[in-house]
């Protein structure tokens, strides 16, 4: 029998054996957990004697959104030759500049950093009032300022260009 | 006699004004806007006034335009809720000035209690303790730095127009005291016009206890005990509860008395609230608001006393029916608000279209929600999405009972509050009652609740749907396509 190995990605690589469409391994131990469907979009795993409800909210090429205890997580499915070749672009991206994006409409209540100043991954670069809260927008990424298209007390659309980070090379 | 009443709010907030105006025979009327043309609250009013047409303003805080459509609709009252204008002087005053009857208090208790300066003063000239702090408003640094040194770090500068957790700076050592009294008056003036602050003792781990308060216009005034508001992220609330599991007998009786007397001595009448601060056996006079507050359920559900009847009945006049002896505490509520919010991200709002939203049914379980499958969460306004309101005969009854429950809320399309929720149901600081303003930061590894191997499970589930998806693929149920027609103009040429 053929085994076919995926790699699941969220963060941490899980790797999963399947054979003749049923799953026989899981991080190379064997385990075939028990799947259900319960209806359209909902199923139920029982794993290592626990009953765990989850839902499919999309299913995009290998990218796949998943709904456990109203917790989100997004996977991307992998073959090993797929998956070395998304490490390897990872590390390019790496060296890529960013723009962050406003991810709601709101006004730009503070900025907190200035063209050329370098962040670090986490540091808050602005504040964004929607919705009532002030929202922290927090680098992604360590590198430097390159470009600020917002000003203070600036109303922003939803995906408007709010920074732009370049990496340290 | 009030016959009809123009709720100028939304949300889950104008439904329960309608409930209860309903209940009362009283005609409700509601905003129809652009932003929300089909929104739930609507199917709740009798009559809609539609200004969807007027894309450029926000009808609910707009005072004249608010008043102006009463006025044209020949309604009695204006029930302006939580929010927006309800505590905005103008609307009473121009309520007046139009002859309509503003639910609420007049615009002196508005304006006396709307500055945190001259409510502070109220308080202690009514006897009612305050943290130590600054006799009025500080004009210089200097002056700053001799309070801080008086009452001694950590202070607090406060805007006196701050409100909502705005105009508020920490100082923990002399030496930020410059720094953060030159951003505490900066913020304060732009953001509400006005650049006065004061300074009080800062306490770090206090707890957040409120009381509510019934006044009518003829001097009448009752408490309806105490709220538990400790649970907050920026100084928003997020789970209330009453009675609150930190007082005794005795401070309960005290901090309900002082909120009375504050009452009766500025001649308060409306709904009420009264806030604290609560450190060890000592509590501190911190705010009033004058409205309805967004937890009043958790006092109605201890005390069966519905107070927004309570508001329209004081509005138009009538003597409170309540006798302090005769207002019990019976068993204990907590609200969870939740809100369209991604815990996962550190409660960043989220917004769309709330594809299904069901609510279990339970007698122990009082539900108020904004919205249904179907509605749409707009980004304009707040994020508040449903109130969840659970009680038992005692706090560990509603507290076990209220994970099984949340669990069974079905949401879908949106993310809510509700796996921050599970996490503290299942934090022992909360189970045991003893919890204080810094529980999120403190108490908290991570702000959602996660099952033990769900992430695994989930890896699990997105493989098996990718298998079923290349399975199908050749299958003849895949015949649903999709296609821009722009697409094929390009393509036939």
């Amino acid at each position: 029998m053929e085994k076919t190995k995926y790699i699941v990605v969220n963060g941490k690589p899980v790797s999963i054996e399947v054979e003749e469409g049923k799953m026989v391994s899981i991080n190379e131990q064997a385990s075939s957990p028990k799947i259900t469907k319960l209806s359209g979009r909902e199923y139920e795993i029982v794993l290592n004697g626990k009953t765990i409800r989850g839902e499919v909210l999309k299913l995009k090429q290998n990218t796949c959104q998943i709904l456990v205890n109203g917790n989100t997580y997004t996977f991307n499915i992998e073959t090993e030759k797929s998956f070395k070749r998304a490490q390897k672009l990872a590390e390019t991206m790496k060296e890529t500049k960013l723009r962050l994006l406003a991810p709601l409409p709101g006004v730009i209540c503070e900025v907190q950093v200035e063209k050329e100043q370098p962040v670090k991954k986490g540091d808050t670069l602005l504040i964004l009032e929607a919705m009532k809260m002030q929202n922290e927008i927090l680098s992604p990424m360590e590198g430097i300022i390159t470009e600020i298209s917002i000003k203070e007390g600036e109303n922003v659309l939803k995906d408007q260009v709010l920074i732009e980070i370049t990496p340290i090379s | 006699m009030i016959k009809s009443i123009l709720i100028a709010n939304r949300g889950e907030i104008a439904i329960r004004i309608a409930k209860t105006a309903k209940k009362m025979g009283i005609k409700t009327y509601a905003f129809l806007t652009h932003e929300e043309p089909n929104a739930l609250y609507l199917e709740s009013a009798d009559e809609i006034i539609d200004v969807s047409a007027e894309k450029f303003t926000n009808i609910f805080m707009d005072v004249n335009r608010i008043v102006e459509c009463a006025v044209e609709n020949g309604v009695d009252a204006i029930h302006p809720g939580y929010g927006f204008l309800s505590e905005n002087p103008y609307l009473p005053m121009e309520c007046e000035n139009k002859g309509v009857i503003f639910i609420g208090p007049s615009h002196v208790h508005i304006e006396q209690m709307g500055n945190k300066g001259k409510a502070r003063e109220l308080a202690i000239k009514c006897g009612v303790p305050v943290l130590q702090g600054s006799d009025g408003t500080i004009s210089t640094l200097d002056e700053a730095k001799q309070v801080a040194e008086k009452v001694g770090y950590p202070v607090i500068i406060k805007a006196v127009a701050g409100g909502g957790g705005k105009g508020m700076r920490v100082v923990l050592t002399k030496d930020d005291l410059a720094k953060m009294y030159k951003a505490a008056i900066n913020e304060a003036k732009s953001v509400f016009g006005n650049g006065a602050v004061f300074i009080e003792k800062y306490i770090t781990k206090p707890r957040h206890v409120e009381v509510q308060v019934l006044a009518d216009k003829h001097g009448n005034v009752v408490h309806l005990f105490d709220r538990e508001c400790s649970i907050q992220r920026k100084h928003q609330k997020l789970m209330e509860e009453a009675p609150s599991p930190a007082l005794s007998a005795e401070m309960r009786q005290v901090l309900g008395n002082d909120a009375v007397k504050l009452c009766q001595e500025t001649g308060y009448y409306n709904a009420g609230t009264v806030e604290y601060l609560v450190e060890g056996d000592a509590h501190y006079f911190m705010e009033m608001n004058t409205r309805v507050q967004v937890e009043h359920p958790v006092t109605e559900a201890i005390t069966g006393i519905d107070i927004i009847e309570q508001q329209i009945r004081i509005a138009a006049g009538e003597k409170l029916a309540l006798k302090q002896d005769e207002i019990q505490i019976n068993g204990s509520a907590i609200e969870f608000r939740v809100n369209a919010e991604d815990v996962q991200a550190d409660f960043s709002p989220t917004t769309g279209i709330v594809e299904e939203l069901t609510f279990p049914e339970a007698e122990n379980l009082r539900v108020d929600s904004g919205f249904t499958s179907g509605k749409v969460i707009p980004a304009c306004y707040d994020s508040l999405v449903a109130k969840v309101i659970v009680t038992g005969n005692t706090r560990e009854e509603a507290v076990a009972a209220s994970d099984a429950l949340l669990e069974s809320v079905k949401v879908r399309g949106i993310k809510t509050t509700i796996p921050f929720f599970r996490k503290v149901l299942t934090t022992g600081a909360f189970v045991s009652g003893n919890y204080f303003t810094d529980f999120i930061q403190t108490e908290l590894d991570q702000l959602h609740y996660e099952q033990p191997d769900e992430q695994l499970a989930g890896a699990i589930l997105a493989l098996q749907a990718y298998l079923e998806e290349l399975n199908s693929i050749g299958d003849s149920s895949l015949g649903d396509k999709e296609m821009n027609p722009w697409k094929m103009k390009q393509v036939l040429k």
